[in-house]
């Protein structure tokens, strides 16, 4: 969990963005758009081979939403 | 599905751009996204510059345009041709064939074969294909393979996951049977399962265009289009280039016996920097190999995107030299096709501009 919620931090490539957790709201972070959303498709292909889909997103909530989908998926 | 073709080569390349320039600083406005999302996409996407048709030029009147350029400056004979291949998806007409209607204007003989062929990013690899298919019968010994795009007509201004990327354009390739022995490796798959996944819903039977499909409506991301727009499903485009184009290559490596090394230049379809970028990353090939410049200075134009490539990238190179090519396409269907062959000694290898 705690290397997926760097991989998800590095995916706003800001600094500000940081101390983020299981229970973040990721879609309430500033810079959230759909283009981070593309960078956490592309992510979760590279490394974790899954293909995360769109709908797979817009129904989650929080970081740890994303990564139980994508635990379910491997 | 594994192919071979022998003694094949292609002798010229003529691509016709618009001279109508968009830049996406200029579009910015349409789409409603914060201008610092707006920008952060124009980096990692590679959107700066696009050219588009003027409102009402058809994929023909390129065509037409780079065909006379060709018959003007004796780079190729009317009474040559064969066959005349158009790879549209974006035809003048419904009835007649495009294609028919370009031999028309130029009156050419009638001892040949016109044929329109509906295929999108795939379409100069499986154009190709066709050409060399062709050539195989005695009678024909050369063959135009026309691709010609105008998706711009077909976009919705206000679209920010297609309209910041799409370009418009043609491409005239010679195909002719080659003088010295060689073999050209290639492969193509077709899944049309992902059918939609790029699709125009209006204005074929299915759904003819009416005022109906002429409304324009926001998706649930804030994309304004109507269903006679062209729409892609963005997550599924780039999952399919991830995961089904690197085993492909890997695959046509292997048919042909080659190794990346072997390879000059991979000449693949340009659908935006990132998703090209992620591609040469995946397959190992230094990106230097794999040219991606084509989406932010010309645009994306479909099944043009490759021969633009080859004339924007390696102009005289392909006059003066032979290079060992690697091309693939993908996108509409969804289909995916790559070729390895030899590409030199063109007798002209150009742009124009319409």
């Amino acid at each position: 969990m705690d290397k997926f919620i760097e991989k998800f931090t590095e995916l706003f490539d800001n600094a500000d963005i940081k101390d983020l957790n299981e229970s973040t709201h990721f879609k309430e972070i500033d810079g959230w758009c759909s283009l981070i959303a593309l960078f956490l498709i592309s992510m979760a292909d590279e490394e974790y081979h899954v293909s995360l889909k769109r709908d797979d997103i817009l129904k989650a909530s929080t970081i740890g939403d994303i990564y139980h989908i994508i635990q379910n998926m491997t | 599905m594994n192919l071979t073709f022998k003694n094949k080569e292609i002798t010229g390349i003529l691509t016709v751009l618009p001279s109508k320039e968009v830049r996406f600083e200029d579009e910015m406005e349409n789409y409603p996204f914060s201008v610092e999302t707006s920008l952060k996409l124009k980096t990692i996407m590679g959107f700066e510059k696009r050219r588009i048709v003027e409102d009402g030029v058809c994929a023909s009147d390129l065509c037409i345009f780079g065909l006379s350029y060709l018959f003007d400056n004796k780079l190729l004979n009317k009474e040559d041709i064969d066959a005349l291949i158009l790879v549209t998806q974006t035809p003048d007409y419904i009835v007649p064939p495009t294609s028919n209607v370009i031999q028309g204007r130029f009156g050419l003989k009638e001892d040949m074969i016109c044929m329109d062929i509906n295929q999108g990013c795939t379409g100069f690899v499986l154009g190709l294909m066709q050409a060399f298919l062709l050539l195989d019968q005695e009678s024909i010994h050369k063959v135009v393979l026309m691709n010609a795009d105008v998706l711009s007509r077909k976009v919705s201004r206000k679209d920010r996951n297609s309209n910041p990327l799409i370009g418009d354009g043609a491409s005239i390739t010679i195909v002719e049977r080659s003088e010295i022995n060689n073999m050209i490796y290639a492969n193509i798959k077709m899944d049309g399962k992902r059918a939609f996944a790029i699709h125009i819903p209006a204005g074929g039977a299915r759904k003819p265009s009416c005022p109906e499909t002429a409304i324009v409506e926001m998706d649930d991301i804030g994309n304004m289009r109507s269903q006679d727009n062209l729409v892609m499903k963005g997550d599924e485009v780039f999952m399919f280039a991830q995961k089904d184009v690197p085993p492909m290559i890997v695959s046509l490596l292997d048919f042909s016996n080659q190794t990346k090394d072997m390879v000059d230049y991979f000449m693949f379809h340009q659908p935006n920097k990132f998703m090209l970028n992620k591609l040469a990353d995946k397959l190992g090939i230094p990106r230097d190999k794999m040219p991606s410049n084509v989406v932010e200075n010309l645009g994306n134009s479909s099944g043009v995107s490759i021969p633009i490539s080859m004339t924007y990238n390696l102009g005289n190179r392909l006059i003066n030299e032979r290079l060992n090519l690697c091309l693939a396409g993908f996108g509409a269907g969804l289909n995916w096709a790559s070729m390895i062959l030899e590409v030199g000694n063109l007798n002209f290898n150009g742009m124009i501009f319409f």
